[in-house]
């Protein structure tokens, strides 16, 4: 059997040790030429393959081809065709895919035409998944008819009517969230489980929380309540979030990020009590609330409450609210045998069912076992696989929803489980996190049997074993230290970024604390930071729950500035919920909802007591009987909140603004022209009669080691010092959490995890070399603090600029005009929703106004890295480093996120060798460079960014792209700044000049994502504008002669989204910096 | 062989129902009663109409003119359905029995609508069992009836035959997606209750379980499914059209629905016409 047909038959074999084989090991035992081959049999294949899996399998294996092989091995140089960009970016992934694969068959393979082909085949695998989770979500036997309801004459459901009487009756709802004892690995993706059900199991426990020293005891955390009202609407309210509204049209409810109560509308849909069939009837609410409870005037309420729960805790709430939510509607309209009392085995099953549908509805979704709570105590969790009669027979090997086994009282005793109360310390960590990227990268390395997560995965699936059969046994020290072994076994082997330097301090402060004592590490949900659990000797409980809490907040202190948090942790009180979700009818006098809805709600009916129906102040009447005690709280409510609050924020947000010396009459010249679209994002773009041209041919050499010696010589007479840009707030890194990238412990090497500083200055440590780390007003006092004992100069940024909000005609331009990744169907549509209601917030809050409702660091921008050599001159510390170092000529200055970036000597040898004033290195282009690139513009080759550009064809007919690392001969290069060395020392001249130079570099607006926190985690991301000079522009001066040297992708890449890690440690990217790092220590 | 049949009108105000009359073709006004009475001829010698306790004044004018053997059976109290049929124990006498409801119409696609009677009386005598009619109906009106679920068996004539595995009163659209299997519909259409029913004495028995045991009667839904369990029970697939008397507009349907069926079909669809223009 040829190699080729050798790797179909890992996707086609019925025998599953040749369907476990890894890809890699495939790869490794091939050539160039088999790679290619097998690429272009795989695309075949998929194109006829019937099964759903064999489809995906044989695109994950094109991907990984394309991206890991064939990318980094072809030598061609052909750029990505712009309409497969255009493809890609529509989400049609199979024209894409004919388009690059005509430009291979044209001019042979590339790294470009791969990084495209990867994207594109990627893209196809997600979204033939995501097809297939829809269809065996549409098709499962319960929710077909929610599809075929178009008109409301169709309407089919009737309210209970034990639900009509007078006062209404109030269904109240309430379920525990689950908390995943074992961990599943991920096993729970409904793809993964889809594809290998027999590896998909987990163990998990339905609990009651509250927060440890609120001084009440553990409850359902969420809740849902439902009722008839009387006025003809849909009246939403989440107590917690603090949002309400009264729906009169059928189009609201589709509408999901218009408010924060897309929760509920999902639930209302997918409970189908608006079936999914009406959206897009333009039909007022009246007609359908008719048909539901019979009679005219009436309507319902939907409430929803999450009990001081902060997001982010890994125990699936939202989920479980969503579930709740939907258990809710669906016994209010019959579609459950039982009004009241737990749900049945198949009442449970349908609300998962729908559940998952819900999440689909809001653009979420992560894995089956997510909607645990449901279900009661402690329950073994395992995929089915597909048999005849299952909508998934024949398209994959597993069906959608999975069995769930009870583990009663007689699996588990009750000593037991009391143990495991005693034991377990339940913690949300504070951090903020998207587990999105981890799914992602877990699903493809599974789908690639990649040997070391394939073995990984078979280890976690015998601890699993082993865990529930400890659990059986009721021994929980044994428990501990199988969820410990997982953690650091195999779930960090699959994912390494599972783990992080949070979670390693959390573990080691307990191991230091309590010795034998501790007994394990129990990580929860996608990635730990959040939720997690610490288990404890019993005997030591009250100490534990003590010093957890004291860990927690010292580590959090300790690493604010670095890692994302959205809250202060938080230690909570736990206990087994034996009932799952379950619901009471609150008849009478008892007809009422929660104390926490009256004091969200009465206020506005109090407030205007005519506008109020009878039974609202009846009902009103009865709360305040049934509560008296919260009639000061009440009272409290009706008055305006303090504003000290509001003033205290202002105050502080003008001191920083002061202390970095802010220039407010800049900033209204900047506000005016915004204001008057005489800047903007349109406004970027160089005059239309601009020439732009590619590079020509061999116009820019290739790395060598030509000038080596040379290189070397510079170094070891001391020639050069390294600057390394870190005054940014690494907005893609962490969406907008505003925290220091620079600093941000990134990926474990060895034993510990390394941030990007650490790794620069490992090189230049052991080569000593001088090295600045420059720095903003975000950035400055951490770094200085990180940079206390270390060889590093830390270069104070002295440019502040405050945020804007931007003008519709920006956001229109950046959302409608400029082109934009499509996403699919649902997401997109949740995303068009979202941006209309930003459109909404810029219209009511004032179109270039300040932006100042934020946390004061959130409001203020650095103002790009032009800035960032320029503060080296006016903070004086160039001044100081020539001065003790006059031998210095050179500096290497770049990004701290190209971790490939070193004071290579080939390169420095070439710099001094070609006598410019500025060499730039760049790299090849590839799908994701986006931002610009080496252009001939009018005729100079010169930098230019993508802000300018007057479409984004041209930028992918750049064949180079900036990698934003610059060698600067440091005397020329003052000279452009109208300066001498000598000039240094002087303040005046030195602000004179670079105020004169600023004046040569556009300022470019630009609109940034910031994040604003609020409650209990919850997150909201702002658009926001902020002008910025960047460095790449000082290639266009006249004087500034420049060099461009084209460099290796690993040295020249910058890693600018997380999501990038992936592919950054399969690509070899990672090793070469662990190499660097091993033999960095070894030098000193 | 002839067969006691019941007519439920139990529920109050239900004389009203039976009271409406009718235009047929013929210009004769005939009350709905004398209708369902009319349906019966031939195969039934004695009907039983179950009508609300202290309502035997109200009703009486109404059975007058039917040549049948009518019998009045009051319900003591309104107690559902199932409570009102189970009145009727006596009457029955342990014999298999028609059932039909009180507030619907009944029109055959092809002939007179007593040839829907005979269809199912001829079906129980070939299959010795329970016979239940029932219509395809959308699942938007699934709140109105009782449905059936389970595999077609054969077809006898023009009329298809199911055999009943599970009868479900009202689902939700939700439930009879997932109980209620019959091949041959159309997507969300289910086979719901046709109205007229030829019941085994098993379902009078089941109802006498219950009310020997002090219980809530169950529905005829609650019993045909118990039926199911115990025997077979085959639901056909009748050539007509139900008309709920009761609902809105039932009873202009109903009357618009036999005039189209008749003679004067052409002078109907242009009066309806003229109207719908004016």
């Amino acid at each position: 059997m040829s190699a080729v047909s050798e790797l179909i038959e890992r996707i086609t074999s019925s025998d599953d040790t040749v369907r476990h084989q890894p890809f890699d090991a495939w790869t490794a035992a091939t050539d160039f030429d088999t790679w290619v081959e097998a690429a272009t049999a795989l695309d075949r294949f998929r194109r006829g393959a019937g099964s759903l899996y064999e489809r995906v399998r044989a695109l994950a294996f094109l991907t990984a081809l394309h991206r890991f092989h064939i990318g980094m091995r072809a030598g061609g140089t052909s750029l990505i065709p712009y309409r497969a960009v255009e493809h890609i970016r529509g989400r049609r992934f199979e024209a894409a895919i004919e388009a690059l694969l005509a430009a291979q068959q044209e001019h042979g393979p590339s790294p470009a035409l791969s990084s495209a082909l990867a994207v594109a085949y990627r893209g196809l695998a997600f979204h033939t998944l995501a097809g297939q989770v829809r269809r065996s979500v549409r098709d499962f036997p319960g929710n077909q008819w929610m599809f075929r309801a178009g008109h409301e004459d169709d309407y089919p459901l009737r309210i209970h009517p034990a639900l009509i009487a007078d006062p209404f009756p109030v269904l109240h709802e309430v379920t525990p969230v689950r908390m995943d004892l074992s961990h599943s690995a991920w096993s729970d993706i409904f793809f993964l489980a889809m594809d290998y059900p027999e590896g998909a199991r987990v163990c998990n426990i339905s609990v009651d929380l509250a927060i440890r020293g609120s001084g009440q005891a553990p409850r359902p955390p969420v809740e849902a309540f439902l009722r008839i009202i009387d006025e003809p609407v849909i009246r939403l309210v989440s107590v917690d979030l603090e949002a309400r509204a009264s729906i009169t049209m059928l189009e609201e409810i589709f509408d999901f990020a218009r408010d924060y109560l897309g929760l509920l509308k999902a639930a209302l849909i997918a409970s189908g009590l608006i079936p999914a069939g009406l959206e897009g009837s333009g039909r007022p609410l009246t007609g359908i609330l008719r048909r539901l409870t019979g009679r005219d005037g009436l309507g319902i309420e939907l409430v929803s409450q999450v009990n001081d729960i902060p997001k982010g805790s890994r125990l699936a709430v939202s989920t479980n609210l969503l579930a709740c939510l939907i258990a809710a509607c669906m016994r209010a309209t019959r579609q459950l045998p039982s009004l009241e009392g737990v749900l049945t085995e198949s009442g449970r099953r349908w609300v998962a069912a729908r559940a998952i549908y819900g999440e689909w509805l809001g653009g979420s979704g992560g894995g089956w076992q997510d909607s645990g709570g449901l279900w009661p105590g402690i329950k073994v969790i395992h995929a089915e696989s597909a048999a005849p009669g299952s909508p998934e027979f024949g398209i994959s090997r597993g069906c959608l929803l999975p069995r769930h086994q009870l583990l009663g009282a007689d699996q588990v005793p009750a000593q037991a489980r009391r143990d495991l109360e005693r034991s377990l310390v339940l913690v949300h960590g504070g951090m903020s996190q998207d587990v999105g990227p981890i799914l992602e990268m877990c699903t493809e390395r599974y789908l690639l049997r990649g040997s070391s997560e394939w073995t990984a995965r078979q280890e976690a699936i015998r601890l699993f074993d082993e865990l529930v059969a400890k659990l059986r046994l009721g021994e929980i020290r044994a428990v501990g230290a199988l969820t410990s072994a997982n953690f650091h076994g195999p779930i960090r082997a699959i994912i390494p970024w599972a783990g992080n330097a949070y979670t390693d301090s959390l573990i080691q402060a307990c191991q230091e604390r309590f010795g034998e004592q501790f007994w394990g590490f129990w990580m929860l949900g996608g990635m730990s930071g959040g939720g997690m659990g610490f288990l404890f000797d019993p005997a030591i409980r009250e100490q534990a729950l003590d010093g957890m809490a004291r860990i927690l907040s010292s580590t959090k202190q300790r690493m604010e500035n670095f890692v994302p948090f959205a809250i202060e942790p938080v230690v909570y009180d736990f206990a087994v919920n034996e009932d799952g979700s379950r619901a009471e009818l609150h008849a009478g006098d008892a007809a009422l909802l929660s104390p926490s809805y009256y004091l969200l709600c009465a206020p506005e009916g109090l407030r205007d007591a005519r506008g109020l129906t009878p039974a609202r102040r009846r009902e009103l009447a009865r709360f305040t009987g049934a509560y008296p005690s919260y009639a000061g709280a009440l009272i409290d409510r009706l008055t305006p909140r303090d504003a000290a609050a509001v003033a205290d924020s202002s105050g502080e947000l003008r001191d920083l603004l002061v202390r970095h010396g802010f220039d407010p009459a800049e900033h209204e010249r900047i506000r005016a022209d915004y204001r008057a679209g005489r800047i903007g994002l349109a406004r970027n773009q160089l005059p239309p009669a601009t020439s732009i041209e590619d590079v020509r041919a061999k116009e820019v050499p290739a790395y060598s080691t030509r000038h080596e010696a040379s290189g070397r010589r510079s170094l070891s007479g001391g020639q050069l010092a390294v600057v390394s840009l870190a005054g940014g707030a690494g907005s893609r890194w962490t969406t907008g959490a505003g925290v220091v990238k620079a600093l941000n412990p990134f990926h474990r090497f060895g034993d510990r995890f390394r941030n990007f500083i650490e790794i620069h200055l490992a090189r230049t440590s052991a080569a000593r070399i001088p090295h600045v780390v420059t720095t903003s007003y975000l950035t400055h006092d951490a770094v200085a603090r990180f940079a206390e004992g270390k060889e590093l100069h830390v270069s104070e940024g002295r440019s502040i600029g405050l945020r804007l909000i931007p003008t519709v005609a920006d956001l229109r331009y950046l959302w409608e005009v400029l082109p934009q990744q499509q996403l699919d169907e649902q997401k997109q549509k949740v995303r068009d929703s979202g941006r209309a209601s930003l459109i909404k917030w810029v219209e009511q809050a004032g179109e270039a106004g300040d932006y100042t409702d934020n946390l004061p660091r959130q409001c203020l921008h650095p103002v790009g890295h032009w800035y960032e050599v320029p503060n080296l001159l006016r903070n004086g510390l160039l001044h100081r480093l020539l001065t003790a170092q006059p031998e210095i000529d050179y500096l290497l200055v770049h990004n701290i996120d190209t971790l490939g970036a070193s004071p290579d000597p080939a390169v420095l040898g070439a710099h001094i060798a070609s006598g410019a004033v500025m060499t730039v290195e760049v790299i090849r282009r590839q799908y994701d460079d986006h931002g610009g690139g080496l252009a001939r513009v009018n005729g100079r080759l010169r930098l230019v960014e993508g802000l300018c550009l007057p479409n984004e064809e041209i930028e992918f007919g750049l064949s180079f792209y900036n990698a934003a690392t610059y060698w600067i001969s440091i005397d020329p290069m003052l000279a452009v700044f109208g300066l001498r060395r000598a000039d240094l020392g002087n303040p005046d001249l030195v602000q004179a000049a670079v105020r004169r130079t600023s004046r040569r570099i556009p300022s470019y607006m630009t609109i940034k994502d910031v994040k604003k926190r609020w409650g209990r985690g919850q997150e909201d991301i702002f658009p926001v504008a902020q002008f910025e000079r960047l460095w790449g522009d000082m290639t266009a001066i006249e004087e500034v002669s420049c060099q461009y040297i084209e460099v290796s992708r690993q040295r020249g890449q910058q890693l600018k989204d997380v999501a990038q890690l992936d592919a950054w440690v399969r690509d070899g990217s990672a090793q070469a910096v662990a190499l660097c790092l091993a033999e960095s220590v070894s030098r000193c | 062989m002839k067969f006691p049949a019941v007519i439920t009108a139990g529920a109050p105000g239900q004389q009203h129902i039976l009271q409406q009359t009718l235009v047929t073709h013929e210009n004769r006004r005939t009350s709905i009663f004398e209708f369902l009475a009319g349906m019966l001829e031939g195969v039934s010698d004695r009907i039983a109409l179950i009508i609300p306790a202290g309502a035997r004044d109200l009703f009486t004018p109404l059975i007058r003119p039917v040549s049948s053997d009518v019998t009045l059976i009051e319900q003591p109290e309104p107690r559902g359905y199932g409570h009102a049929l189970y009145q009727a124990r006596e009457f029955t006498a342990g014999q298999p029995f028609l059932h039909m409801v009180g507030d619907h119409f009944y029109l055959a696609n092809e002939g007179p609508s007593s040839a829907l009677v005979q269809t199912l009386v001829e079906i129980h005598e070939r299959h010795k069992c329970s016979v239940t009619a029932v219509q395809p109906t959308r699942e938007s009106l699934l709140p109105y009836f009782g449905a059936i679920g389970g595999p077609a068996i054969a077809t006898d004539g023009p009329v298809k035959l199911y055999q009943v595995d599970t009868v479900l009163e009202k689902p939700t659209p939700t439930q009879a997606e997932c109980e209620l299997y019959s091949p041959g519909l159309r997507r969300g259409h289910y086979l719901c209750f046709f109205g007229i029913h030829l019941l085994s004495p098993a379902v009078m028995d089941f109802f006498d379980e219950h009310a020997q045991r002090g219980g809530r009667i169950p529905s005829l839904s609650e019993a045909l499914q118990a039926a199911a369990q115990r025997e077979r029970v085959i639901a056909a697939l009748l050539p007509g059209q139900r008309f709920d008397i009761g609902s809105k507009y039932g009873l202009l349907q109903a009357q618009l629905a036999l005039g189209l069926n008749g003679p004067d079909r052409a002078e109907i669809l242009s009066l309806l016409l003229e109207q719908a223009v004016r």
